[in-house]
């Protein structure tokens, strides 16, 4: 039997991180989170190690989960982020050949993405 | 025969005095500074106002060199190949361009926009003359400008994305669409009430016994209700408002429908709580006669006020059904900093 792919969920807000929690549960995804901190993300990378990761970008106030994706980088972990600002493209191009999707994001394309990020 | 009017030399010589001192004194009010260049000696000639603006001594004359060392450095590149247009008899013989200076005085950057033309003699260029303003202040502009259109944008995808995930979680298991939409619509309503009070605020921490004023209000109009509240003020930070305010909604609804505030009758404390470490609310419906079995119900209420909620605090959440009355208790840490 193969192990289902983990994925983890950083969103500080909670309602869209639950309905992507059931999304990627329904998906056969398991899902290490929703985290809405980088400390508590950290903890749970830590906890259990994801495949891959979703990260919103900005998670309230002036906290933004770039610190994350340099710990993601480092443990060659693939993410994608999300994120509604226009701007978010700056924080990406930091990153190499890293996705990023534009919130709000269609069902199948957060599906596609998280088998790509989690087959890879 | 029309009258013949004389006009004297000196009439003249005051007209001309007119002219200059109309354009001396239009030049003052324009707040614009004058500045001439000769590229063969190298020298720069300004007024008081560029003086100042570039925070250079006054009465000295400054070369190429000097001006560019007090060009910004991200900028330089792009003002030395529009310097070198304009001395270019090939080139467009005309200097527009806004940059960033650092003063040499300390002063902070500045952004002036310079506008010069140039004169030949043959293909040699001699005089570079023009104007210099100081536009920092419609460049901040212009900059603040384009972060809040930036905030806006992210703000409305957000929500919109808060309203898919609030239809597709809030939902479930609903066979009966009238009925959802009814709930959904309220739903939304709450939160673009929650909205309304950010933006009057200004985006600050909100009190959270105002916000249930506020829902109150909004659920009741200025009618009485038996809800009490006690406890200091509690401010809640402005990005948990929404999904605060949700919850809120979903127990005032939930006691219209079959608690303390629906023809059972009852009435309801909201006590807030604080320690050094956390904040501790709790909503408690004493009904005014209790029920034979407490009343649970599962949905999207259910799981706003012990998942979502909770985990957006990084507290924990308690929702009891009592055959008194429910209670619903959270706990969460102070922020930290």
């Amino acid at each position: 039997m193969t192990r289902k792919p983990k994925i983890m969920v950083v969103e500080d807000q909670m309602l869209i991180a639950y309905e992507l929690v059931e999304l990627l549960e329904a998906h056969n995804f398991e899902v290490v989170g929703p985290f809405n901190s980088v400390a508590e993300a950290k903890a749970g990378i830590k906890a259990t190690p994801p495949d891959a990761a979703l990260l919103d970008i900005n998670l309230g106030g002036q906290e933004t989960s770039e610190p994350l994706a340099d710990l993601l980088m480092q443990m060659k972990l693939p993410f994608a982020f999300l994120s509604g600002y226009r701007s978010a493209g700056r924080l990406a191009q930091r990153f190499d050949a890293v996705n990023l999707v534009r919130k709000p994001a269609r069902e199948d394309k957060l599906i596609s993405l998280a088998s790509s990020l989690t087959a890879q | 025969m029309p009258h013949r009017i004389r006009i004297s030399a000196q009439d003249i010589v005051n007209i001309d005095d007119d002219k200059e001192r109309r354009q001396a004194a239009a030049l003052l009010a324009s707040e614009l500074g004058v500045f001439e260049y000769e590229p063969q000696q190298d020298r720069a000639f300004w007024d008081d106002r560029v003086h100042e603006l570039w925070g250079m001594p006054r009465d000295q004359t400054f070369t190429y060199a000097e001006i560019m060392a007090t060009t910004h450095p991200d900028d330089r590149a792009l003002v030395e190949q529009k310097y070198l247009d304009v001395l270019d008899p090939n080139g467009h013989r005309h200097f527009d361009h806004e940059y960033r200076i650092l003063p040499r005085d300390g002063s902070p950057m500045r952004w002036i926009h310079a506008k010069a033309d140039c004169k030949f003699i043959g293909n040699t260029p001699v005089r570079l003359v023009g104007t210099m303003q100081d536009v920092t202040k419609r460049r901040t502009a212009e900059a603040r400008a384009i972060v809040l259109v930036d905030e806006l944008e992210h703000r409305v995808k957000n929500t919109l994305a808060s309203v898919i995930s609030l239809a597709a979680l809030s939902s479930r298991g609903h066979s009966d669409l009238d009925t959802f939409i009814d709930g959904f619509k309220d739903r939304l309503h709450s939160l673009a009430h929650a909205h309304d009070w950010l933006r009057v605020n200004d985006w600050q921490p909100l009190e959270m016994k105002r916000l249930l004023e506020e829902q109150v209000g909004n659920l009741f109009g200025g009618h009485t209700t038996p809800i009490t509240t006690e406890g200091p003020d509690t401010l809640l930070e402005a990005h948990h408002v929404p999904t605060f305010s949700m919850a809120l909604h979903e127990l005032l609804t939930n006691a219209l429908k079959y608690g303390a505030l629906s023809d059972k009758g009852g009435e309801i404390s909201f006590t807030t709580s604080t320690s050094d470490t956390q904040i501790e609310i709790e909503w408690r419906e004493k009904l005014n006669s209790p029920l034979a079995t407490p009343v649970t119900r599962k949905g999207f209420g259910r799981f706003l006020l012990t998942q979502i909620l909770p985990s957006e605090l990084s507290g924990k959440a308690d929702l009891e059904y009592a055959v008194d009355g429910l209670r619903f208790t959270l706990t969460y840490p102070h922020k930290r900093t």
